[in-house]
């Protein structure tokens, strides 16, 4: 979701703006001593490829509507760092290219898909992994789990602040919240097929790009380089 | 005396992150003005000897010179611009609003000033024949004037060495032919790799045959064309009803 | 996805008129605009003499940047899914009725505001804005990258969608995942590959990152760049403190 000018207090924009701009920041040295030349046409694939995602938007009704994120796909192919920060970028493009998302709201903005869904979602996905058996199945699994539940987060942080730290208001907040989760649970099987696919086939096809490819179930092939 | 050769290969070794072994020893000596055939089947390495020649590739061992200067991080701004690679798509490099736009990208990258590179692409479209073509978007060309555009594009840096992959793949005759016209017209070492062998031999005096890796025949282009053995040990074909003879038979 | 290539590319057409508001410093449009949109956000409920001000303001950029009437209500269409959840607002919270019309306020000028960005500076020159604002180089690079990857990706869709009509075949619907999934990773691969080509070939023509001068030339503040900036400031202000 991404939330337009004039939906949450002054107090909410402000606190999600300072923490997102933290992040950044972090992300701005961690990245740049991880970033390796090759990686930039992956990177800017991933970031057009969320541009297009984050575009889909799937009417629930009245004032409820939902959107991809993309925030697992950037963790699991580019890591947690440099994913943040492209998710970043793309927030920022919608922002001020298309008017997705307000202007004074892009901290909140960035929180929800950058820190929640992919941030949050790549450590959600280094436990999952602990569970699952070190195969391609469960790689992907984990990977569409991830998808579908940095989503849902998602959703709900969102609506939390549109609610108790917005205009809404804390009395609508247990409806608002709800109704909102269980539209996005729906998209997430949307966001759980796409990922899956996409993480998949770079997998299959490019392995040695991929930041968590460390983690990857090693295959009778040669091994990927570093 | 490496200082007069344009391009110093010695004893490359390569393999991709996927353990495939492109590069197995290949050394190659070429010198300035020279038009030398790259040659052999496909997966040979060809591609892979292009990329370590601008440095996009980093052999595992072995060393690249370009005119005396080392292929290695710290020359690789100066390597890029004496050695121009058109790739075999030219969808691939043409990827700015206009013509005009593509051919300034090499210049201004390098820090040449506005007034300069107008000037340069000037001059590089003009030597393609496609100099009214600088405000138009790429994709509204043909695929022939749109692989003049690509060389126009390299030529613009003012390199001295040119590389091209497969220059005549998917031209029509004609276009075929006037590309060849253009770049018999150019006096830069070139390196053209290329299954066109016919379209080599009008181009090029000295032809270097890949395979696996390394070089397995260097030497002037008629003898490695009439060599029926050595074409055929390495998957090599002259169009049907074509036959090279050696002068020196 | 076809729809969205044409959001692009009549932002694209929009950003390549010639007119005084496209003529100004991307620097100036970029802070004017983020600052107008921030002003409107902290205007209090039901100050509608402020809210009618911020959308005259942003009605007099339209019209000098001659943006078509209908293509601004074609952006500000994104709009529309937040109308219907603010309508819920005067069932739901006392005093709602303001509440509503201030929120809806408050998002169209953020949307106009941007709109009024993107329409008047083409991308390239906006992002150089941003650069000469000293914008984290890596997040440059990224977003830069990633305008380019979204013309890769259209032309790639482009491609597979000939091919896939060509054999009958359109994949929609969530029982369909199987063949959405398929199409999905083939145009995610497909667009990495042409994309490195891509990028090998800038690379091979001295390409760095950042944006070369020559391309987009740097070019001072003129006055009436500071004109603009003055003006926009002072109205503003005025506004904020005085008819709020």
């Amino acid at each position: 979701m991404h939330i337009p000018d004039g939906w949450i207090k002054a107090g909410t924009a402000a606190a999600s703006g300072a923490v997102s701009l933290g992040a950044v920041s972090a992300s701005l040295i961690a990245a740049k001593s991880r970033l390796q030349e090759r990686q930039v046409p992956l990177i800017g694939l991933v970031a057009a490829f969320l541009l297009v995602i984050q575009a889909i938007h799937i009417p629930f009704g009245p004032g409820v509507s939902a959107h991809l994120l993309g925030g697992a796909l950037a963790a699991v192919l580019l890591g947690p760092w440099l994913g943040f920060l492209v998710v970043a970028a793309v927030v920022l493009v919608e922002t001020s290219g298309l008017g997705h998302g307000g202007v004074a709201t892009l901290g909140a903005n960035v929180a929800l898909t950058g820190l929640i869904a992919c941030l949050g979602g790549y450590w959600l996905f280094r436990g999952l992994l602990v569970l699952a058996p070190r195969t391609r199945r469960g790689f992907l699994t984990a990977t569409a789990v991830t998808s579908w539940m940095t989503v849902v987060l998602a959703s709900a942080v969102g609506s939390a602040m549109i609610t108790y730290g917005g205009v809404l208001g804390a009395g609508q907040a247990r409806p608002f919240i709800g109704v909102m989760v269980v539209a996005h649970g729906l998209v997430g099987i949307a966001e759980a097929v796409i990922t899956t696919a996409a993480v998949g086939a770079v997998m299959t096809a490019r392995p040695d790009l991929m930041a968590t490819r460390e983690l990857l179930p090693a295959t009778g092939a040669a091994a990927s380089a570093r | 005396m490496t200082e007069g050769l344009a391009i110093v290969c010695d004893d490359l070794h390569f393999a991709y992150p996927d353990g495939h072994p492109a590069l197995d020893g290949l050394s190659l000596e070429v010198e300035h003005g020279e038009r030398v055939a790259v040659l052999g089947p496909n997966g040979a390495g060809k591609s892979t000897l292009t990329l370590h020649l601008n440095g996009i590739l980093e052999p595992q061992r072995g060393r690249v010179e370009i005119s005396g200067l080392p292929v290695t991080r710290a020359h690789i701004r100066e390597v890029r611009r004496r050695v121009g690679v058109v790739f075999q798509d030219p969808d691939d490099m043409l990827f700015m609003p206009t013509v005009g736009q593509d051919v300034a990208f090499g210049p201004a990258n390098f820090g040449c000033g506005e007034a300069e590179v107008a000037q340069r692409v000037l001059r590089a479209l003009d030597m393609v024949g496609m100099s009214s073509y600088a405000d138009r978007p790429p994709h509204h060309l043909s695929f022939g004037q749109r692989k003049r555009v690509a060389i126009a594009a390299v030529l613009s840096m003012g390199p001295e060495i040119l590389v091209l992959d497969e220059p005549s793949s998917n031209l029509d005759p004609r276009s075929r032919r006037e590309f060849g016209e253009i770049l018999a017209k150019l006096e830069q070492t070139m390196l053209l790799v290329t299954h066109d062998l016919p379209y080599a031999l009008g181009l090029c005096d000295r032809a270097v045959v890949i395979d696996r890796g390394r070089i397995v025949a260097d030497g002037p282009i008629r003898d490695v064309l009439a060599d029926d053995a050595l074409l055929a040990a390495h998957a090599l074909e002259l169009p049907a009803g074509f036959t090279v003879t050696s002068f020196d038979a | 996805m076809s729809g969205g290539g044409g959001h692009v590319a009549s932002i694209e057409a929009a950003a390549a008129l010639d007119t005084p508001v496209h003529r100004l410093d991307a620097r100036v449009k970029i802070l004017g605009l983020v600052g107008l949109a921030i002003v409107a956000v902290s205007t209090p409920v039901g100050a509608w003499g402020a809210f009618a001000a911020y959308f005259l303001i942003l009605g007099a950029l339209c019209a000098v940047a001659r943006l078509p009437a209908r293509y601004v209500l074609a952006r500000l269409a994104i709009e529309i899914p937040f109308l219907a959840a603010a309508a819920v607002l005067p069932f739901v919270v006392p005093d709602g009725l303001a509440l509503a019309l201030t929120v809806v306020a408050k998002a169209a000028t953020g949307v106009g505001a941007m709109v009024v960005l993107s329409s008047t500076t083409p991308f390239p020159v906006l992002l150089h804005g941003f650069e000469r604002l000293k914008a984290p180089r890596l997040l440059v690079m990224i977003v830069a990258f990633m305008w380019r990857y979204l013309h890769v990706i259209g032309s790639e869709v482009g491609r597979m969608k000939i091919a896939r009509q060509a054999r009958g075949y359109e994949p929609r619907w969530i029982w369909q995942a199987g063949a959405i999934g398929q199409t999905v990773a083939a145009l995610f691969i497909r667009s990495l590959e042409r994309g490195e080509r891509v990028y090998l070939a800038m690379a091979s023509r001295g390409y760095e990152g950042g944006t070369p001068t020559a391309l987009v030339p740097a070019q001072a503040l003129r006055a009436a760049d500071l004109v603009f900036a003055g003006a926009l400031a002072s109205a503003l202000l005025l506004v904020r403190l005085v008819v709020a």
